[in-house]
């Protein structure tokens, strides 16, 4: 899976491309691992996404913790109407900032 | 065999594979670099010995040519010597006694007076003449001999040898002779000249024979004399090359053909050092195969582990309550190869309440099976103690936040039944929509309430509950996302409109009452399940539970 990854200041955005699934989740994780400790707003730019499984949620679900845990914004932008529907059918859109 | 004697032997194969390869490619190197040495020595030795055979045979065609010349006064004191006929049939007569076919002379001028041929005389002018016959013109000039090799002549249509000899009143004498003539002429001249010539030792020879291949001469003299036959190519590295008429044999036994030390030792490291790095490719093949089959085996026997876990923890007995007639409930599961951690689950959770559901837990194999195994218990252990199904799920969620490092999460759909009225409250944890089936009407419809966040994924979590009322015959259909998700060949997901459809057409068959065991409905959405997939694996486990009301009146 390709990922990009862009930080101005203390925003970073990660683009991933593709599909989030058990074996690209991990290559996701990785790019976490990669945002500044002291990054004030974390996004997620989803517009070449076009699937997500639940190990592509967990990821987004440690992201969002960390994230909190820091006092640091995290959202999820340009989600493909495939995507949104999972985070809707699983709930996750109830605790994800989707904008 | 085991894995690891097998190992043994392809890493010995690789091995001795490598060391063999470099064993044939020496041996071919080594093959062609001593015969393109031996060859190399054959061209050296046929030079040599050409030049040797050169001035043997035009010695003995001057010698001929002189004694012309030598003649030459006394003939032209003749008065027979000014009639052409006549001095030309004295010409073939001397000819004769020579042993040689042509002879003639040119005056100061390079015009051809006389001839052994009549028609030549006076129709050639050396000077004028073109190629093999103009070099002649070149003794008008210097007091000297000229010897050409035997060559093909194209006005007599054979093979003619000529040489010249100057005359000291101008003009010269030139001699021919065809390969028969020339060769019973020098033959005397030619035999033993390779007395004691060795090349390559003492053991390669060279042999000058006549065109009936008898030897005339030999490196050892004792086989001359003898009918040459040509050497064996296994044996021998050999050249043949027609000489001045005379069949020349250069041979060099294979056995004594030798290529130079430092090159011998050169190309031997260099085809040990790549047997060594073939050796190395071909064992970091072996041994990374036969880790990747390791690390397969060792995944399948953890998925096996899985499916078990997860297959073990699972209520496999219908009519799971045979005393209670006013509900039946009916499920299947189809794990996948990579296990996904679903599982359903019903029990009574009062006197008159079922509490039932179906859910699944992200991310595969023994870590979501286990997860699944702590999901159920804590679930079941709470929904027991009777609480309102909305508060269940709530102490549920923050039971799994609890200890859950690796964040796994597990969406549930969890109803509970009233038996006298036929309400069911459920509350959906993040899971995909169920169908209700309603006695009276054909088409299923699918309960879609938006659901709260699945189980385990963040503690402190509100969850609300919902009803429905189920009436006699109706039913509810629960299902994980392993059977809408399913993947067809051009990836297209198998879909709720799809779903529906089928649950559609056979849910007749599910308002069976005497029925109890088992549901054909179920069986029937799976078919399609597999039927859409065709050739792609199965992406997921796939996990039904039907659920029908019957009421009181059975």
């Amino acid at each position: 899976m390709k990922i990009t990854q862009r930080t101005e200041g203390q925003s970073t955005t990660i683009s991933p491309e593709g599909r989030i699934d058990t074996v690209t989740a991990p290559e996701l994780e990785e790019a976490m691992s990669n945002v500044p400790g002291d990054v004030a707003s974390l996004m997620f730019d989803f517009a070449k996404v076009e699937y997500i499984s639940s190990a592509g949620l967990r990821v987004l679900l440690v992201a969002q913790k960390n994230m909190m845990k820091a006092g640091a914004s995290m959202s999820i932008a340009n989600v493909a109407p495939a995507v949104k529907e999972v985070f809707d059918i699983t709930g996750f859109s109830t605790i994800f900032t989707i904008v | 065999m085991t894995a690891h004697r097998k190992l043994v032997v392809r890493l010995v194969g690789a091995v001795a594979v490598s060391f063999a390869a470099s064993m044939a490619l020496t041996w071919i190197l080594h093959d062609h670099m001593t015969s393109h040495e031996a060859y190399t020595l054959i061209d050296s030795a046929f030079r040599d010995v050409e030049a040797s055979i050169y001035e043997k045979v035009n010695s003995r065609m001057v010698r001929q040519a002189m004694v012309v010349r030598d003649r030459l006064p006394e003939m032209q004191s003749q008065k027979w010597w000014n009639d052409p006929d006549e001095s030309s049939r004295r010409l073939r007569a001397l000819a004769d006694e020579l042993q040689v076919d042509e002879i003639c002379v040119a005056n100061a001028d390079g015009l051809l007076t006389h001839s052994a041929r009549r028609e030549e005389v006076g129709a050639l002018d050396f000077r004028k003449a073109e190629g093999q016959a103009r070099e002649f013109a070149a003794l008008l000039d210097a007091d000297t001999e000229i010897a050409q090799p035997l060559m093909p002549n194209s006005l007599r249509g054979e093979m003619v040898k000529y040489v010249g000899v100057w005359l000291p009143s101008g003009g010269f004498v030139q001699v021919g002779a065809n390969e028969a003539k020339l060769r019973r002429l020098s033959r005397t001249a030619v035999t033993g000249i390779t007395h004691d010539w060795h090349l390559s030792g003492d053991d390669g020879y060279i042999v000058i024979t006549t065109a009936l291949g008898t030897v005339i001469s030999h490196s050892d003299y004792r086989f001359e004399g003898s009918q040459w036959t040509d050497p064996h190519d296994d044996e021998f590295y050999w050249k043949k090359r027609n000489i001045e008429g005379f069949s020349v044999y250069v041979v060099v036994p294979k056995r004594m053909a030798i290529v130079e030390r430092q090159v011998l030792v050169a190309t031997s490291a260099l085809l040990n050092g790549m047997a060594l790095v073939l050796a190395a490719f071909l064992v970091g093949i072996v041994i990374a195969s036969y880790v990747r089959s390791q690390l397969r085996a060792q995944r399948e026997k953890e998925m096996e582990m899985a499916t078990t876990i997860q297959e073990s923890g699972i209520p496999r007995v219908f009519p799971p309550f045979p005393n209670e007639p006013r509900a039946d409930f009916f499920a299947a599961m189809k794990t996948a190869r990579d296990v996904g951690g679903d599982f359903y689950d019903f029990y009574f959770s009062g006197p008159r309440k079922i509490t039932f559901l179906v859910a699944d837990v992200s991310g595969k194999g023994v870590p979501a099976a286990l997860f699944m195994m702590r999901a159920k218990a804590t679930i079941k252990g709470i929904a027991q103690t009777s609480k309102p199904v909305a508060e269940v799920v709530e102490e549920a969620n923050s039971a799994l936040c609890q200890d859950n490092g690796a964040n796994m999460f597990v969406t549930a759909w969890v109803g509970e039944i009233d038996l006298d009225t036929g309400v069911v409250s459920y509350v959906n944890a993040g899971h995909n929509p169920p169908l209700l089936l309603r006695a009276g009407e054909e088409a299923p419809e699918y309960v879609r309430t938006a659901p709260g966040l699945a189980l385990g994924a963040m503690d402190g979590m509100k969850y609300r509950s919902q009803e429905i009322r189920l009436e006699p015959g109706d039913a509810l259909y629960l299902y994980t996302d392993g059977i809408v998700e399913q993947p067809g060949a051009q990836g297209e997901q198998f879909g709720e409109e799809r779903l529906a459809q089928v649950v559609a057409e056979r849910c007749a068959s599910c308002r069976d009452k005497a029925d109890r065991k088992s549901s054909p409905m179920l069986e029937a959405v799976v078919a399609k399940v597999m039927e859409h997939r065709g050739a792609v694996e199965q992406a997921d486990d796939c996990t039904q539970l039907l659920v029908r009301y019957n009421g009181e009146n059975k």
